[in-house]
């Protein structure tokens, strides 16, 4: 078990666009064992490579109470949506802010699984929410960047003195 | 007189019921109206609404009935700060006006002048600051959200469009026409480091030298930039999927050789490339319908959009638009960028355009796309110097529009 250091927001790499997997291979294998390790370690529900460092389409989920529901999403593209739900997020990146940010409802999502399989998923409340939040952060888009220019600034100067003590 | 600011009321009521300018104007002006006055008048007018409807308010017991009557009033109040006439000469005009559409309303039309002129430095003072620039609030809301020096931007919203204009290298040099500016007595300033040429003392375009000769385009700084954005080469296979009315299809084809294919969604409009092209001496292909089978090394989408980074120049845009219009839009920019994706061949670019200064059309159009593909990375585009960008936007000034740029590549 290894766990990743997660950036910490407003760190210029979360606003990077990641790439496409090309090779499935043991090392994506081992990479997101990892990225599952760090996000149960941190108690988060998702977690994206881009908050890794790391600039590829790869997502981890788990919205399971028991948490050992954990989904791989490699590769994912948005193929439907409709309707709006609001939801008080968080995230990882963001350490003690939530804010309520309005989402598609109901999403239908293509995406690879960890040996390359073409897949098709739909989901609606927690697990679209989810969905939608890591598929952000993979197009390089953190959750506050939905709220006004001044709650960014509050959030990132906040942060930024939580960082320095 | 009196019959230019009756049409100028009825063109301004029509405008703020959400009707096209450009259509109105052709249906209410005939050959006896001054239709310079009367384009003042509007577009004065317009800039300001809100500000000169809350005015007119402060001078009203209640609401006026006859609606001619309103838009007259908040025509005369443009005129009595900007026009440099006799004040008296401008409220006896209107007075007057006001007789041919109800002889009864014509005592009160006076009185309403004669009190807003005597009041006039008061009301002014206290709505400058109140009434927002003159936008509808939701945009106003928007802007807030997005741009620290927002009220900026809102004022140059408010300022007239100036003229630039590109001059076309297959026609003639820069050194050549500005010669033949100075012999028509047409006064010129090169602005942005002396790299555009802004046309101060005529509006007509058609009475500029050499116009059907197609010795120049009129053409924002701005969107002047959009060709350097695009990394084309000679040779090159291009689509401009948006391309009407023609002015960065004409752009691209006196910079490069390269093979253009045209094409718009709306049919009309295509006849505009049609007559920009012949006039400025290039050949490209108009496609009449999108077949798949072509790839094209490069793809310009310069989306329709709200048209919020170029309202001084659309006045009508800020009467006309709602905020539900911005989800069209959107999905409209989406759709038009997957369609652009997909006939883009691979490590071609494609360069992604708008002219509003929203970031849901732009920001947020470009996240929802880069969700939907996986072979897409962000270009760089190397940003002159002396444009003001926040990331890809860049913003209005009295120089040049508000555009918003950014450029893809395919894996």
């Amino acid at each position: 078990m290894a766990l990743l250091k997660v950036l910490k927001y407003p760190d210029p790499r979360l606003h990077k666009v990641a790439e496409r997997v090309e090779d499935f291979d043991a090392a994506l294998i081992k990479f997101v064992d990892d990225m599952k390790d760090t996000m149960y370690d941190q108690k988060g529900i998702g977690l994206a490579a881009t908050q890794v460092d790391v600039h590829k389409r790869i997502i981890v989920i788990d919205v399971s109470e028991d948490k050992n529901e954990a989904i791989t999403l490699i590769n994912p593209t948005l193929m439907q949506f409709s309707g709006d739900q609001q939801y008080d997020e968080g995230c990882l990146s963001v350490p003690g802010f939530f804010e309520t940010i309005n989402r598609h409802e109901n999403i239908k999502i293509q995406y690879q699984d960890i040996e390359g399989n073409l897949k098709e998923l739909t989901a609606n409340g927690l697990l679209s929410v989810c969905i939608q939040h890591e598929m952000d952060h993979l197009v390089g888009k953190v959750f506050v960047e939905y709220l006004s220019q001044l709650k960014q600034q509050r959030i990132k100067k906040k942060i930024q003195k939580l960082l320095k003590n | 007189m009196e019959n230019d600011l009756i049409v100028a009321s009825r063109i301004v009521q029509q405008i703020v019921d959400g009707k096209n300018i450009d259509k109105i104007f052709m249906e209410n002006i005939s050959a006896k109206n001054n239709v310079s006055l009367v384009k003042d008048i509007v577009y004065g007018s317009i800039r300001n609404y809100y500000l000169y409807e809350a005015q007119l308010d402060q001078l009203l017991k209640s609401e006026i009935k006859s609606k001619d009557i309103k838009y007259l009033l908040i025509n005369a109040i443009y005129q009595l700060n900007h026009q440099a006439i006799k004040k008296f000469t401008i409220v006896n005009q209107n007075v007057e006006a006001s007789k041919k559409i109800n002889q009864k309303l014509s005592n009160f039309v006076n009185a309403i002048l004669r009190n807003y002129l005597r009041k006039q430095n008061e009301i002014n003072e206290v709505n400058e600051r109140d009434v927002n620039y003159s936008y509808p609030q939701w945009w106003v809301d928007k802007l807030k959200k997005q741009y620290e020096d927002y009220e900026e931007i809102l004022r140059v919203g408010n300022t007239r469009g100036n003229l630039v204009i590109r001059i076309n290298k297959r026609k003639t040099t820069e050194g050549e026409y500005l010669d033949l500016l100075e012999k028509h007595n047409i006064e010129y300033v090169k602005i942005i480091s002396d790299k555009y040429i802004q046309i101060q003392n005529e509006k007509d375009i058609k009475k500029l030298p050499k116009f059907m000769d197609g010795f120049f385009y009129v053409q924002d700084p701005g969107a002047q930039l959009a060709v350097n954005f695009l990394d084309l080469k000679d040779e090159m296979s291009v689509l401009d999927l948006c391309a009407s009315p023609g002015g960065k299809a004409t752009h691209m084809l006196e910079e490069y050789n390269i093979n253009l294919d045209c094409y718009d969604i709306s049919a009309e409009r295509l006849n505009l490339i049609k007559d920009n092209l012949e006039r400025l001496g290039h050949h490209a292909k108009i496609l009449k319908n999108l077949e798949l089978k072509s790839q094209y090394d490069r793809v310009l989408v310069d989306a329709p959009c709200s048209g919020s980074g170029v309202v001084r120049r659309h006045v009508d845009i800020k009467m006309m638009r709602k905020e539900e219009d911005i989800k069209k839009f959107q999905n409209q920019q989406l759709d038009l960028l997957k369609k652009g994706w997909k006939r883009l061949k691979k490590n071609g670019k494609l360069l992604y355009i708008t002219c509003s200064i929203f970031e849901e059309e732009n920001k947020q159009v470009v996240e929802n796309f880069l969700k939907t593909e996986n072979d897409i990375q962000i270009g760089d585009i190397k940003i002159p110097e002396s444009f003001m960008f926040i990331n890809s936007q860049l913003i209005p000034n009295r120089e040049h529009d508000g555009l918003y740029f950014k450029l893809f590549i395919k894996n």
